[in-house]
């Protein structure tokens, strides 16, 4: 229940650069979740922390203690992998104790702690399974249940549930929160889900080529996106975002503009910003088959059925724009006029792709 | 009638194919190792010179020379010398190496898999007499060295147990790097997820080793043991024959060598195909305990 901290942390192997001056503090007890597309070193991070893999430079801390050299059984760490690393030839008691064993716990602790997890795990009844003979979601609750008697201050997950159906992770997700309440370890979580991410974090540290994107609770990851990245990263359908051109009270696109309010206006005015892009989320855009003030025109391309709502996707002067309906009345080759919402756009700086922030009115999301 | 009966196998064109693809090695198969195996069991019961034109039944007389011979016994706890120093040297060496290899060295691991394996492709005639020469204890590079440390160099091919150990160091020469690369990928297919999850607990390397590695590689391992007993024994053969022909008085044959020389040698066909017959019988069992009592705690993946 301890604080991780990375300063200026870099990691390559020989000549490529998996991790790039990360700066980032873990608090203690929180749930954060590294999240990011694969190859962007948010696993090489977690791996780090577990001391599995060496810092090229910089310096990771945990509870105050500079831990580069401080080998991997010394960390007090639980881990678990993604393909769950369970010994095969062990069943599942066995899988549960041997850590312990060899760190001398006394038997009547073991039995303790080992009992409890069984039951909270309710794996009972598998007890003197082999990994082999168990479904999938059994050996996910195995190498919880591993993780869990450790009773370490820190627990890694490295895309614990990335092997399991649809269904099954819901409830497992929920199973890791819950479990999480209850011992409070600092819990550092890779994934590559943005579902998970919401669901499971306290905070969320998004990655990308090696580098941090941004560090924030799910609510501002969502509303308030650092840069073009997060934006289009977080949120499915993605962002949509278009270069435009500023003017005094309005945005051009490529020959039709959209009047923004006086909040943003002036915002803009006050960051001085020029070559701005403009990003709105599909759910934020209202759709009309008729023509409505302050709305651009354009045609709708093909409509994607997401089940409780439809896909719009939509040619307006040659850009590709999505909006999300839930009604099904928006027909391909159709005229649509389209009106994103005036308090829910975001806008970035071109070359940097950094948010360049929100009128002060808006300021607290939601 | 035609109805009860069960359905009779066909041959289809596909069982044809089939026994056309099996009939090569079928025939090298009666060939070379079913029909010398009969015909070593009929002359155990014989006896006869190699050149005589007839054969003469005698028994089980020659059961019972092989058994009251001395020779027999020296030449059975050689065998066993053999097996215990081939194994130790490999079986458990590469095993350790493998694991050292793979999971504890981080660096150079490529250059030393290729030079544990480089001397398993050489002839083991061409290592015998190569040893022959390193391990003169007169004039080979071993005893100068030796000599350096005032140590005199024991005339192994004069020495009962001494020649043993020259003669299995020669053999793990050519055996060695086999066994290492297969224990080695068998030790390199341990998911490497499994290794870090143990260090993580702060198991030492000695508990991954054998609480881990050797169950989880058990397989090959046990497939290890067997080759090295049989082939072993086998190999063994070669530098017996260039360098001591089975001397001194007997002192470095074992059980294979010694049937050669029966048969090849003094031309005992009986004797040796019944000494044939008896090391089979004991392989055999031995064959029999290690799956009834070894083979249970095999962990197989699937």
């Amino acid at each position: 229940m301890k604080e991780i901290r990375f300063e200026h942390v870099y990691k390559s192997y020989g000549k490529t650069e998996v991790v790039t001056d990360l700066n980032l503090t873990i608090q203690k007890g929180e749930r954060l979740i590294l999240l990011g597309p694969s190859g962007c070193g948010k696993s090489t991070t977690l791996r780090m922390i577990a001391g599995l893999e060496d810092v090229s430079s910089g310096a990771i801390y945990m509870d105050q203690q500079k831990v580069n050299h401080l080998p991997s059984g010394k960390r007090n760490v639980a881990m678990v992998f993604q393909n769950y690393a369970l010994y095969p030839h062990m069943n599942v008691i066995d899988n549960i104790t041997y850590g312990l064993r060899v760190q001398k716990v006394p038997a009547d602790e073991i039995k303790r702690r080992t009992e409890a997890a069984l039951d909270m795990l309710q794996l009972k009844e598998y007890k003197d399974r082999l990994p082999k003979d168990l479904s999938g979601g059994q050996r996910q609750r195995v190498a919880l249940a591993r993780a869990v008697v450790k009773q370490g201050d820190y627990f890694l997950l490295d895309e614990p549930l990335s092997n399991l159906d649809a269904q099954l992770r819901v409830s497992a997700r929920k199973e890791l929160v819950k479990i999480h309440e209850m011992y409070k370890q600092t819990l550092v979580y890779v994934t590559h889900d943005q579902v998970e991410a919401m669901t499971v974090a306290d905070r969320i540290a998004l990655m990308y080529k090696g580098k941090l994107q941004m560090v924030d609770t799910p609510d501002n990851v969502y509303h308030r996106p650092a840069n073009i990245f997060t934006a289009t990263f977080i949120g499915s359908p993605p962002m949509n975002v278009f270069n435009v051109d500023v003017q005094p009270d309005s945005i051009r696109f490529t020959s039709q503009t959209l009047k923004l309010s006086p909040e943003w206006s002036q915002h803009i005015q006050q960051t001085g910003e020029k070559d701005l892009a403009f990003g709105i989320r599909p759910e934020h855009i209202d759709l009309s088959k008729i023509p409505t003030p302050n709305s651009l025109k354009g045609h709708i391309k093909f409509v994607e059925n997401h089940g409780n709502h439809y896909g719009v996707y939509m040619d307006i002067e040659g850009n590709e724009w999505i909006a999300m309906s839930e009604s099904k009345r928006w027909l391909p080759h159709e005229t649509v006029y389209i009106k994103p919402r005036a308090d829910k756009i975001h806008m970035f700086n071109q070359q940097t792709t950094d948010s360049i922030g929100y009128p002060k009115s808006l300021n607290n999301g939601e | 009638m035609q109805a009860a009966k069960p359905a009779k196998i066909k041959f289809t064109a596909d069982h044809w194919k089939a026994y056309g693809l099996l009939i090569p090695s079928l025939i090298i198969f009666i060939l070379f190792m079913f029909w010398p195996f009969m015909y070593t069991i009929y002359l155990s019961f014989f006896d006869w010179n190699m050149v005589k034109p007839t054969k003469e039944f005698v028994g089980l007389q020659n059961y019972k020379e092989v058994l009251t011979d001395p020779t027999t016994y020296k030449v059975f706890g050689n065998t066993l010398l053999y097996i215990g120093l081939l194994l130790i040297i490999n079986l458990i060496i590469p095993y350790i190496l493998a694991f050292v290899l793979d999971i504890v060295l981080k660096r150079f691991n490529h250059l030393y898999k290729g030079a544990i394996f480089l001397p398993s492709v050489i002839s083991l005639v061409v290592g015998s007499i190569l040893f022959t020469w390193l391990l003169n204890p007169v004039s080979g590079p071993a005893a100068i060295i030796l000599g350096w440390f005032g140590i005199d160099m024991p005339i192994w091919s004069k020495l009962d147990g001494w020649v043993i150990v020259v003669l299995s160091l020669i053999t793990s020469w050519k055996v060695f790097g086999y066994n290492f690369i297969v224990l080695y990928a068998s030790v390199n297919g341990i998911s490497r997820e499994v290794i870090e999850a143990a260090r993580l607990d702060g198991v030492p390397l000695w508990k991954i080793f054998f609480h881990l590695v050797l169950p989880m590689s058990s397989a090959t391992g046990i497939y290890v043991f067997i080759i090295t007993i049989v082939q072993g024994l086998q190999y063994v053969f070669t530098p017996i024959k260039v360098i001591t022909q089975g001397g001194p008085n007997y002192a470095s044959s074992n059980a294979i060598y010694h049937a050669y020389h029966e048969a090849f040698v003094l031309y005992r066909t009986g004797h040796s195909a019944a000494l044939s017959i008896l090391t089979m019988a004991i392989f055999i069992l031995l064959l029999i305990l290690e799956f009834k009592f070894v083979e249970r705690g095999i962990h197989y993946e699937n």
